[in-house]
């Protein structure tokens, strides 16, 4: 994480619009975020704040209007939605969304899933099979469910297949929209803890969600989105303790926790006149 | 005679298709001003609890034990329309999804105005008015906009203050939160909690607070119920329930927020806290 190394991942002044009806919708307003290699990023937001919008951009699933993408130090800003495929062929980025469903195809079997990048990679079938094996196993699935489709899987099991088939390319970024929220606690839980494996497998991590304590646990950083922008970025730890943005500090003392936050009701009223929400 | 606006004793809940009991015996008081919490999973017996209270448990379930007080009042024997007469005027209640309980198509206004006008007799003029004041009292920004704002014009935090000014426009003693800010962003919800806390000190109103989340109820509540599977497992005063827990469940509760959420990440424990302590030790 030094200062100096390149990063995987800069995102600078980037807008995005979307067309609804006659009108436009201005999703993302200069929105800038850089990963250095290796690290985990958690980007919070709430409903409206940008943030799908966001991983789409990174992903090159959205055009935007304004701004620069730079994935693992190439401009990619006006790629091609050809480019865009052979980029995300090519397995140096990945991604895990909040339906594993929408991340993994539901006709291809686990093992079909698991091959199918390792093969575009050019790996013989041979070694792609067995390292999908392997990445079965370190995410605690049994090997049969190989042959099974995404259909035929738990939630929580279509999850880790989501996660292992981000592994088997050993990319060098993983945009994870939301991974955890559809999940119930125990499950959650579980997901986190995976989470925490793919951050030890060297890939940077863009971890994007609306629930601070999810992402605290995992990120090195994290980047607060707020009406289409980034507004602050900190450590987690300095972050839940000296927010500086406004938003910020109103997400963090709106955070329901144990240690009662219910004596912050006259702070959290200052913010929202501040912010005009 | 006492002056709790709920009492509930014993309250058992009977599933007639499944023939079982769903709701094992679940006691607590409320007087003016208070605030119970009731904690659990889906499939705990909070919500039906809740349902039993406002008289409208589904047709197979029935109350098969204990006694429900609302006011002073037994509620056993009700008729149709008595239980009617109550719901508005002693017991409010507002629910998850708030979009559901609205009519899409008609104005926000129209609708809040009309229910001013069955719950208080008033006529159709200072119904008008009377509606315009709830929606400021719910903190809405703009109450001349949002009356003749539909529905789907509403973000889902204003469309809870809203059923909040609704539940609240006949002056109930009692109102039931039952998973009022689950699906809404954590900083709408401490909006919408911090709404019910200020009316329950302007108002002297009793609140019951249902949350999956300890933590929404530990903010807001003096008393906790920890339900599980129809039992209540743990019952106390919040502070007790968070920091001397005497149930695996409850302890569970609270790990997976040591574990996962904020808590964890604060400097330090705050004075507040250690405070409280002292107080139940």
């Amino acid at each position: 994480m030094s200062a100096d190394a390149r990063p995987v991942l800069r995102v600078t002044d980037l807008d995005v619009h979307y067309r609804r009806g006659t009108g436009r919708l201005h999703a993302l307003r200069g929105a800038s975020l850089t990963v250095a290699p290796g690290e985990t990023v958690g980007v919070i937001g709430e409903t409206g704040s940008g943030k799908s919008t966001l991983a789409r951009a990174v992903l090159g699933l959205v055009r935007p209007s304004g701004g620069r993408i730079e994935i693992a130090g190439g401009d990619v800003t006006g790629h091609s939605t050809r480019q865009w495929r052979a980029l995300r062929r090519r397995g140096v980025l990945q991604y895990v969304f909040q339906d594993p469903l929408r991340s993994l195809d539901p006709d291809l079997t686990v093992a079909e899933s698991l091959i199918e990048p390792l093969l575009v990679q050019g790996r013989p079938r041979r070694e792609a099979t067995e390292l999908a094996r392997a990445y079965l196993d370190r995410v605690h699935l049994d090997e049969e469910l190989l042959h099974r489709l995404p259909g035929e899987l738990s939630g929580g099991q279509r999850q880790r297949v989501a996660v292992a088939r981000a592994l088997v390319t050993d990319p060098e970024l993983i945009i994870l929209d939301e991974p955890v929220s559809a999940l119930d606690s125990a499950n959650r839980v579980r997901a986190l803890e995976l989470l925490k494996q793919l951050r030890d497998s060297g890939a940077a991590l863009v971890f994007i969600s609306h629930d601070l304590g999810s992402v605290a646990g995992i990120a090195d950083r994290i980047a607060v989105l707020y009406q289409g922008r980034v507004v602050e970025t900190a450590p987690a730890r300095e972050l839940v303790n000296a927010p500086r943005h406004p938003y910020t500090r109103l997400l963090v003392s709106s955070a329901p926790t144990l240690s009662s936050a219910a004596g912050d009701r006259a702070r959290r009223e200052a913010l929202r006149e501040l912010l005009h929400v | 005679m006492s002056d709790a606006a709920l009492r509930l004793t014993d309250v058992r809940i009977h599933d007639a298709v499944g023939d079982r009991d769903i709701v094992h015996g679940v006691s607590f008081e409320l007087t003016p001003g208070k605030v119970v919490g009731i904690v659990g999973e889906s499939g705990s017996g909070k919500t039906l609890t809740c349902r039993a209270v406002l008289g409208i448990l589904p047709r197979h379930f029935s109350v098969t034990g204990g006694t429900i007080e609302l006011a002073g009042r037994d509620t056993s024997g009700l008729t149709q329309r008595e239980w009617t007469g109550l719901r508005g005027t002693t017991v409010g209640a507002v629910f998850q999804d708030p979009a559901s309980y609205l009519n899409p198509s008609i104005r926000i206004g129209a609708q809040l105005a009309e229910v001013v006008r069955v719950k208080k007799g008033l006529t159709r003029r200072e119904a008008r008015r009377r509606a315009l004041d709830l929606l400021s009292s719910v903190r809405l920004r703009e109450p001349d906009l949002v009356y003749r704002q539909y529905p789907h014009e509403l973000s889902g935090g204003m469309l809870q203050r809203v059923l909040i000014a609704a539940a609240i426009a006949a002056d109930p003693q009692l109102l039931i939160a039952d998973e009022a800010t689950t699906a809404l962003d954590v900083t709408v919800q401490a909006e919408i909690l911090d709404l019910l806390t200020e009316l329950r000190e302007r108002t002297g109103m009793a609140l019951i607070v249902v949350s999956h989340d300890l933590a929404v109820v530990a903010q807001l509540c003096d008393e906790v119920l920890v339900m599980r599977d129809g039992i209540v497992v743990e019952q106390g005063p919040t502070a007790r329930v968070l920091y001397d827990p005497r149930h695996d469940y409850t302890r569970l509760l609270i790990a997976e927020h040591e574990q996962y959420g904020l808590d964890r990440f604060r400097d330090a424990a705050e004075p507040a806290l250690s405070k409280e302590l002292d107080h139940v030790g």
